[in-house]
This record gives structure tokens, sequence and C-alpha cells, in this order.
């Protein structure tokens, strides 16, 4: 093993049944470096971090670890026990105990306060994981990790949930630890991120290396070229004369919201912009009937079809197939099997859904992928309106593009959409209006020609603009 | 393959593994007929099972819909006294008096679904306190005393031509089969097994979460009535203390026979065949010479084994 | 990672461990080989009652003594009726040679019964019959006339007066029979009363509980008649009595009744044959077979009324039947 090396992969080969997600993948990784992996969904990230942590074995290859090396992996799922609290989760395995073998919980509570605390979560020791926001539950995963002070760290998309300051928060901890030594692995789509925080960033395409350089050596451009293979189109017609009204809030008040009024016409795309905690997801969970108003009144003309946030709790059941998540609720009183696999053929490779067909499992298909199937489900019935909450989060630069080209077009030929997002370009890019939540309330409402990123950022984190 | 139909056909396999290897070792030493491999011990195997058997195809849906049922010993109880109580002491004629155990079975079912729906229970308090009550209607209206149907029903009745023996076996292979249907073939069965796999996401999907706990409960209530009217006739006694503890085994060979407790999975044909499992075994194990006491082990035993190694075999496939 | 294959091996594992399981078990059982061993099926009302345990030895005994026959003792786990029709079926589907049982609920075993009778295969009763049905013979105490003894026993330890409580299990037929003998023979005591018939449902554990609770509710009883053995199956049962106050008598002198008739906590028991029930069905299944059927069924075994006074003699006489006397 080469000096200073924490990690060293040679030949990675994993299989999942019949697909290849890595083919021959050859890796290092140094103490005291921030080393990067990006790549399309599919390509092999998740699946390297889980052979680099030892959940799957590779078929072939060759992993080397320098003796009593502690390595500490954070997936990109948050699904946490709802009854802990995050001081519990934080200390598991590793609880600190009294003389008699007793539980401290006070030094726990205490020291897991502190570890919150450093990666900018303002989230009592004693809150139940159950009730956190996704973004809180990242935020508890990466305190958990970061308190066990491992010398290798893998973190999967940790910022897909997190919002600007949090980010902030976990970048500092991750640079204060590259100095003391620890070697990161930080697989991401968000390639801003990745060229501010990371030393070296490794490109994976279709389960192959295809390049590893010191950050300073690519851009953004250069690194999406050879992630996709070929150069992406952000463009998109924004041009769209917006008709009737088709749902209307009238100071609407749910659980963290108040006084929120809104309107949402045929063919405009108007975008939820706030922090976590705002209240966005509350809001379309409300339009969509879901969830009790507490206040206002709704007026929608069509019945809207909502998309969640969070695809592997709210979004797809894991214990049925592609086509039967796509097909739920089912359309009359028998099924219809055969005519189920021909049209779950045509949204497969209507929305290009990456999948072994239309009998795959939930948990084989990348988060991109479920995210697709998701939309599938939505637009199968032809919504007039379409409520959308974080409709990228989590999907490479490929897949991000199609599912925004597929917004565009639906918004083209008529349907209402209203977009919650953290992802201030996408809302900037596709949005014809974004309001600006804050603190519950509506602080501002912009049309997409006077925003700005600074502009929207500002009004929603309540900084001078 | 869906995970649900190979484990209906992996406890076909068991099961079919299981007879064989009993036909082996009890086949006759010295010449004369086979004691346990015969068309008169294989009906009796039916016969007895079915009691589980019927009510089991109820507690794979319910336990597919991410549910548990506690009160099925309990409403074949109250069933076979009910309709006991119509026949004999009141006269009635022998089908309203089982299309009335039936109408409490459905009663029983309601008032679950209620709790678990309306009044947001959990299913194991639900349905234990439906179990106490009623268990204890059961012992109420009787007073301790039993119906006797058979003094009502002449020696030989064969209703619609089948002989009486025969009547749970026909029963729960004919509801198998067409619940069997219900679970794959139509919406509802996509919609109970999705509201157990992930029940968040089948609501925000757009299933109709309470219509199809309702569905479940009281479905599986009927069943378990079915199976005590099917009982009481058959056998000709209405009692309060029957089916004392048959929930567990009716859960049992549900599970065995696919339904995962997490919810999401559950096959109404394994659960008969799970039924069957268990009938068989307890057939086998009367006629092994030695160990009678051994035989609660040995159940105890097979089923742990069955449901550890289906364990297994779900975490080898994700 | 692992194929689907291996998912179908792993079920194939079950099958393999309930074999491996079942031929341990039968690898220490014993068989008897023999050209033409008889086969006689014993089925109690359930495993886990005490007195039934000296059947079973009683039978095993004259199994061994006559030579030829195999005593197969299977019964219920619990007092499960369905479960017990059940097994009987599951004997008569396997072609034994003879059937003894004691019957839960001889009304619903009569079909069955009959139905055996008519395959040829003979069986008898013991201990609870099935007068309906169409078996060979039943042996037992008389219950009516034990259910009188009890009675009378009773009446006289209370000098014909006061107010008593009765104890028993409903549905079986021997005990349904006792207490009609008992309540006749009170009715000849016009000063005495019965205040409450309670139902124990044939558990040991429960006649505690009701005991305790009657001596709440009536604190001035006179006297206690069981017609089972519940309250002298366990030691403090009847700890609530006053022995000075109340008198009881109860069914039953199997340990630890001796004990609790020695230290005065029940002052009559009525005794019942217990290893007859065993050995006498081992005999008249033979006899059966061997063409001699007995002229009428019922085969009364007589009974042993118990006091302090002839207990020592009792308990001698005991340990001769349970040498094989």
């Amino acid at each position: 093993m080469q000096d200073g090396a924490l990690l060293e992969a040679r030949g990675l080969v994993a299989r999942y049944g019949a697909t290849t997600a890595l083919d021959g993948v050859d890796l290092t990784l140094y103490a005291g470096e921030v080393h990067a992996v990006v790549g399309e969904n599919g390509a092999g990230k998740s699946t390297l971090l889980r052979v680099l942590a030892d959940a799957v074995r590779p078929a072939k290859g060759t992993l080397h670890s320098r003796g009593g090396t502690r390595l500490d992996w954070v997936p990109q799922e948050t699904v946490l026990p709802a009854d802990l609290t995050a001081a519990a989760w934080i200390f598991l395995g590793r609880e600190i105990r009294g003389a008699l073998g007793t539980l401290q919980e006070r030094a726990m509570q205490r020291d897991a306060a502190t570890a919150l605390q450093a990666v900018g979560c303002n989230v009592t020791p004693t809150a139940r994981l159950g009730t956190l926001a996704v973004t809180q539950r990242k935020q508890v995963q990466l305190a958990r990790a970061l308190h066990a002070a491992p010398d290798v760290l893998l973190l999967d998309e940790p910022t897909a949930v997190l919002g600007e300051a949090e980010t902030a928060a976990l970048f500092a901890q991750i640079r204060a630890r590259r100095q003391r030594g620890t070697a990161v692995l930080y697989v991401s789509h968000r390639l801003d991120e990745v060229l501010a925080i990371a030393d070296r960033v490794t490109v994976l395409r279709d389960g192959q290396r295809v390049s590893t350089d010191t950050v300073t050596a690519v851009d953004v451009a250069t690194l999406v070229r050879r992630m996709v293979g070929r150069d992406v189109q952000r463009h998109w017609n924004a041009e769209r004369s917006p008709g009737a009204v088709l749902l209307r809030l009238d100071d609407v008040a749910t659980a963290h919201v108040r006084g929120l009024s809104l309107s949402v016409r045929r063919g405009e795309v108007l975008g939820l912009a706030g922090l976590v905690g705002a209240g966005r997801s509350e809001v379309l969970e409300a339009i969509a009937g879901l969830r009790p108003l507490r206040g206002g009144r709704i007026d929608c003309a069509t019945r809207p079809v909502f998309v969640p946030e969070d695809r592997g709790s709210k979004g797809l059941v894991s214990t049925l197939r592609l086509r039967e998540n796509l097909f739920l609720p089912a359309d009359g009183w028998l099924l219809h099997r055969a005519r189920e696999r021909r049209d779950a053929r045509a949204w497969i490779e209507r929305l290009g859904i990456r999948a072994s067909g239309t009998e795959a499992a939930i948990d084989a298909l990348s988060g991109g992928n479920q995210q697709k199937l998701l939309l599938a489900r939505a637009l199968r019935h032809t919504p007039q309106l379409l409520l959308l909450d974080e409709p990228t989060a989590g999907v490479d630069v490929g897949a991000k593009a199609e599912i925004h080209d597929l917004i565009a077009q639906l918004a083209a030929r008529g349907t209402g959409v209203l977009m919650a997002s953290s992802d201030l370009p996408e809302l900037l890019g596709l949005c014809d209006r974004i309001v600006a939540l804050r603190g519950g309330r509506s602080v501002a409402v912009l049309a997409v020609t006077d925003a700005t990123e600074p502009r929207v950022a500002a009004l929603i984190t309540g900084a001078a603009a | 393959m869906s995970r649900r139909l190979v484990s209906g056909w992996s406890a076909a396999l068991i099961l079919l593994v299981e007879f064989g290897f009993f036909a082996v070792l009890l086949a006759p030493r010295h010449g004369g007929s086979h004691t346990f491999a015969n068309v008169a011990n294989v009906a009796l195997i039916l016969k007895y099972s079915s009691i589980y058997g019927i009510a089991a195809i109820g507690a794979a849906m319910i336990i597919g819909a991410g549910g548990i049922d506690l009160a099925p010993g309990a409403v074949i109880a109250l069933t076979s006294v009910i309709t006991g109580h119509l026949f004999v002491l009141n006269g009635w004629p022998l089908w309203a008096a089982c299309a009335a155990g039936l109408a409490v079975g459905f009663a029983c079912g309601a008032v679950s679904a209620a709790l678990v729906v309306a009044a947001n229970l959990p299913p194991f308090i639900a349905t234990l306190g439906m179990m106490g009550i009623a268990r204890g209607a059961a012992f109420l209206i009787t007073e301790g005393r039993f119906y006797d149907l058979s003094s009502r029903l002449p020696a030989g009745t064969a209703p619609l031509g089948v002989s009486l023996s025969a009547w749970p076996g026909v029963v729960m292979l004919l509801l198998a089969a067409a619940f069997q249907l219900l679970m794959t073939r139509t919406a509802v069965g996509r919609h109970v097994l999705a509201t157990g796999g992930n029940e968040v996401a089948a609501r925000y999907a757009g299933v109709r979460i309470g219509r199809v706990k309702t569905f479940v409960y009281v479905a599986g209530a009927a069943l378990a009535a079915l199976s005590g009217v099917v009982l009481s006739v058959v056998q000709g006694q209405g009692k309060a203390d029957l089916a004392t503890g048959y929930e567990l085994d009716i859960i049992a060979a549900a599970v065995v026979g696919g339904a995962s407790l997490s919810g999401g999975r559950a096959s109404v044909i394994g659960a008969v065949i799970g039924s069957l499992i268990f009938g068989v075994l307890r057939n086998a194990l009367a006629q092994i010479p030695g160990g009678t006491f051994a035989d609660r082990f040995i159940l105890g035993v097979a089923v742990l084994v069955i449901v550890v190694m289906d364990r297994l075999a779900t975490r080898d496939r994700a | 990672m692992i194929s689907d294959c291996g998912f179908r091996i792993a079920h194939l594992r079950i099958p393999v461990a309930v074999a491996l399981v079942t031929s341990l078990l039968c690898a220490c059982s014993q068989t008897s080989d023999g050209p033409r061993t008889l086969r006689f099926a014993f089925i109690p009302k359930a495993l886990h009652i005490p007195v039934f345990d000296y059947a079973r030895t009683g039978a095993e005994r004259a199994a061994k003594q006559l030579g030829g026959i195999e005593v197969i003792w299977r019964g219920p786990e619990s007092t499960d009726e369905i479960r017990q029709k059940e097994l009987l079926e599951s004997f008569i589907a396997q072609h034994v040679d003879g059937i003894a049982i004691s019957c839960l609920n001889g009304d619903l075993l009569t079909d069955a019964i009959n139905r055996a009778v008519d395959a040829g295969i003979p069986v008898i009763t013991w201990d609870s019959d099935a007068p309906k049905s169409k078996r060979l013979a039943f042996y037992g105490v008389n219950d009516v006339e034990a259910g009188r003894a009890l009675g009378d026993g009773l009446a006289k330890l209370i000098n014909g007066r006061g107010r008593v409580a009765m104890i028993t299990s409903l549905g079986a037929d021997n005990l349904q029979k006792r207490l009609d003998g008992a309540k006749d023979a009170l009715k000849a005591y016009p000063d005495i009363q019965i205040v409450e018939v309670f139902d124990v449902r044939d558990d040991a554990v429960r006649v505690a509980e009701v005991i305790a609770s009657a001596a709440q509710r009536y604190p001035d009883l006179d006297g206690w008649l069981s017609v089972g053995g519940w309250p002298v199956f366990v030691r403090n049962a009847l700890d609530p009595i006053d022995p000075a106050r109340t008198k009881v008598v109860a069914f039953d002198t199997i340990p630890p009744a001796p004990d609790l008739l020695r230290a005065g906590k029940v002052q009559l028991l009525v005794g019942q044959k217990y290893f007859g029930w065993g050995e006498e069905s081992v005999r008249l299944l033979k006899r059966i077979i061997g063409g001699d059927r007995p002229s009428q069924p019922y085969q009364y075994s007589g009974m042993d009324l118990v006091t302090r006074d002839n207990l020592d003699a009792y308990l001698e006489q005991w340990k001769r039947w349970e040498a094989g006397g």
C-alpha cells in the first residue's frame, strides 16, 4: 500500500443480479484528503461506498486498508427508528456508561447537543427522530458519524436534503477533520459544492472510473461532460402565457404556516422557496387534501396530483414492484396485467427510467429512477395541477435535466405546477414566479425576471439583501 | 415471479415434502394398509385443518395490510353459540341460523374495524378487546351449557349432496381460490398490500386506507364466523369455550404461508397450505410411537425453523 | 447477491429439520416388535391432568402382564374437545385394535365412537362416559352413587343443617351425574340449603380463586362439596376455609389430598380406582377382542370413602396397587 494511503481498492467489480454496478474501479484514499466521487445515477457511486463500507461483497477485485483504520458511513437514505431520541442515535452502540454500567443520560445529551450544533442543527438532543424533518434527520446522521471521529468518513449525498446554512456548517466540520488527517470520500450530485470542498474528484460513468483529478484542474462543464459523455443543455423555454386560475389559497394556515395567499394558473410554474421547517411540504399536503387546514381556504378547480418528497418513506411502496407502484391506486376493480405491463414499458421509455423491467424491485432502482417513477405515477393521471415537493432531491445531473424538461413541457401544454424546492437554480430556471417563505409567512412573491439567487436566498433566510 | 407467488409455491413444496416424508416414515412394516397415506386420513386432515385454514385466509389479508387480529378464536366460538342457540332452542331453519351466525361475524369485524380506523387504536389492542368481548358474550349467552346441533340434524345429512364431513374442506378450498383471485387480480388486493407495505406512501398515492382496513377486518371476522358456522354444524355442537387459543395457530398458518408480520406481503393460498402443514404434522405426530409429550415441542420447533428460514431467505434476496 | 436458487434450497431445509427432529424422537421410542401386537389407543381428557397418570401406569402394567399389547397414550394438551375428537378420528383412521377414552364431551364424541364400533374397533369409555353412544362398556365409579355418598357424608358432618356451596365443572357427563346424586341426597335434609354451584371449568388454579371469593361472599358457610378433585389437587386452595366452622368433602384421593385430609382441611374424600381405569380397560378390551362381550355396559368399579380414621389403611392399600397387587 502506498504511503499515506488509508484505503486502496483495485479492480472492484460488483453486481446486483444481472446488472454490473462496478466494472473494474480503482481508488486510493489518502489521509487528510477530501476525495469526491461524481457521476450520473446508475454510475456506481453508492455501490462503491457500499463496497468500501463492507456492506456489499465485490465479485472481483481487492480492497486493502491500513491496519486499524476505522471507517464510518453515512448512507443516502435517512430512514431512522422513529422512537429513538437524537442523542440515543448519536450514541447508539457507544453509550457513555458510569461506574455500574448505567447509562449517563445527561453526559450523552450534553455531548449530543455539542455534536448537533457543530453541524448547524438546532434540534434538542431529546427530540424523537420520528418528529424531525428529513433535513434534521440527515444532520443527526452526520452528527453521529462525526462524533465517532473515524479515520475514513464515507458520505453519500450528504447535502441532498440540506440547505445553505447547514451545508456550510458541515463543510466547516469536514475541513476541520481534514486538518486532523481524516480522509473523506464525498459522493454528490452538486458539482459546485464538490469543487468547493474536495481536493480530488473522481468521475464514474457506467460503473467505470473515467478520471481522477485535483479539483483545481477541472470545472463543472468538464465534469458534466465526463459524467454524461455529452454536453448537457440546461436551457428550457420559459416563455409561457399562463391562463385561468386553477388554484387559489386565501389566508391559509397550517401547523407552521400562517396567512399564506397565492394562486397558480394554467400553464404556470410557481415556485415555493424556503428553508427547512418553513412549512412548504405542509402547504402542498394541505392542497392535496392530506392534511387539515387550520385556517383560510383553498379553492381548486381540479383535483391536484401530489408528488411527495422523501420518496423512500412517503413515495414508493418497496414491497411492491415497479409496475404495481406505477398503477397505485389501480384503475378500476380488476387488474389488467398485460395492459399495465404495456403502459409501464411506455412510461419507462418516455421518462428514461433505468430499470431491469416492469417487474423491477424498487430497492434495485437508483434514487433518480425512483423519482422518475414517482413522476410517472403522477403524470399517468394527466393532471391539470401538479404539486411537486423537492422533485430532484438526490438526483444526478442527467436525470435532473430530463425531469426539468418534463416539467417545462407540461407547463407548455397547460398544466399548472406548484413546486417546492431547496435548489434555487432549479427554481430560477423553471418557474414563472417564486413565493419566498420565511418563518411560516410569505415574505415576497417575485416574478422570475426580478429574481436572482442571492436575492431569494436573502429573503428566505432573513439576511440583509 | 413476484415474491408472494413464490411464497405460496414454496409452502406447497414444504407440504408435499412433509407428507411424503411421513408417508415413508409411517409405512406399514408388516404389510397391510397404510394408516397415514390413505384417502380417509387425508379427508380427516382436511376436515380439521379447515377450522384454522378458513380463518387463516382472513389473517393473511389482515397481516398483509399491516395489521393483526387476535379475535378469530373468540369469533368462532361466538358464532357457534349463536348458530346453535337459534337452531336448537329457537327452532330456526338451519340456513337462517347459519346466516345469523355469519351476521354476528360481520358485526364483530365492523367493531374491530371501527376501533382501528376511527378510534385509531393499535390493531393488537383493538382485536384483543374484541376477543374478550366475543368470548365473554359467548359465555354470557350459554352460561356454561352447550347447544347440541346434532340433535336436530338427522344422521347422513348431506346439504347440497355433499356429506357433512366433507364440507369444511370444500368450503376452505373454494374460499382459498376466491380470495387468492381477489388478492392477486383485483385492485383490492393491491391496495391491501400497498397499505401494509408503506401506509404513508399508499395514502399519498391516493389509496383509501380507511376503506382498505375496514375491508380486511370485516372480511377476517366474517371468515372466522364462517369457520364457526361450519364447525358447529359439522361437529354438531355450539359451545363458548371452543377454539380457545386458536388465534395463534391461525396466525402461524398465515405466517408459514408467506405473510410477513411487518406488512405488505401475504399469500392466501400460502395460509391455507400453512394450516395444512400444521394439520399434517398434528395428524402424523399422533401416529408416531413414543413421545406424546414431545408433540407440542416438535410443533414449536418446526414453527421456529420455518420462520427463521423464511427470514433468511427474505434477507438473501434483498 | 445470492441467487434465487438459494431461496428455494433454503426452504427445503425445513422438512429436513422436521425429519431430523422426528427421527431423533423415534430413535428414543420403544417400538414393540412382534407378529401380532394388539394396539390399544388410550385417550385421557387431557395430558396435564395428574389423576390420569395413574391410569397410564395401570394400563401399561396390564399390557405387560398380558403380553402382546401396546398401549398408545395420546391426549389433547388442554381440555379441548375438538382436539380430543380429532385424535379419536385419527385412531379410527389408523385402525387400531381397541380404543379406551375418557370423554371431555360425550355427546360430541358419540358419532365418532359409533363409527369406530361400526368399523369393527371396540371402544370402551372410562372415568367419563358417552352414554348415548355404541361404546361396549364403561368402567368407572357409579357417579350417581358417588355423588350421593358425598351428599350424605357432608350432611352428617354438619349435622343435617346449614348452608353449603358446591363446586363442579360444567359439560362433562360424569360430573353432572355426581352433582345430581349429591343434590338428590341433600334433598332428604330440608334444613340444608345449597347457596350456589360454582363452575371452575376443570381448572385447579381457578378453584382457589373461587373459594377465596366465596369466603368473602358467604362468610358463614357450613360446608363445601366438590364433585371433582380440584380443591385437593393443590395445597392451598382450602386455606381461606376455617375447618372448625366449615366442613369440606371432595372427590379424589391422589396427592396432596391425603395430606390435606390428615391436616383436617378436608373431612371426606371419595377415591376412584385410578389404576383400574387403565388396568381394567386393557383387560376389558382384550376380552372383547377374544369374543367375550360384557352383557351390559356399566362396569362399576366401586369407590373408596376415605376419612382421617381409615387414611393409613387406605395408603397401605395404595402402595399395594402401585406395586401391582
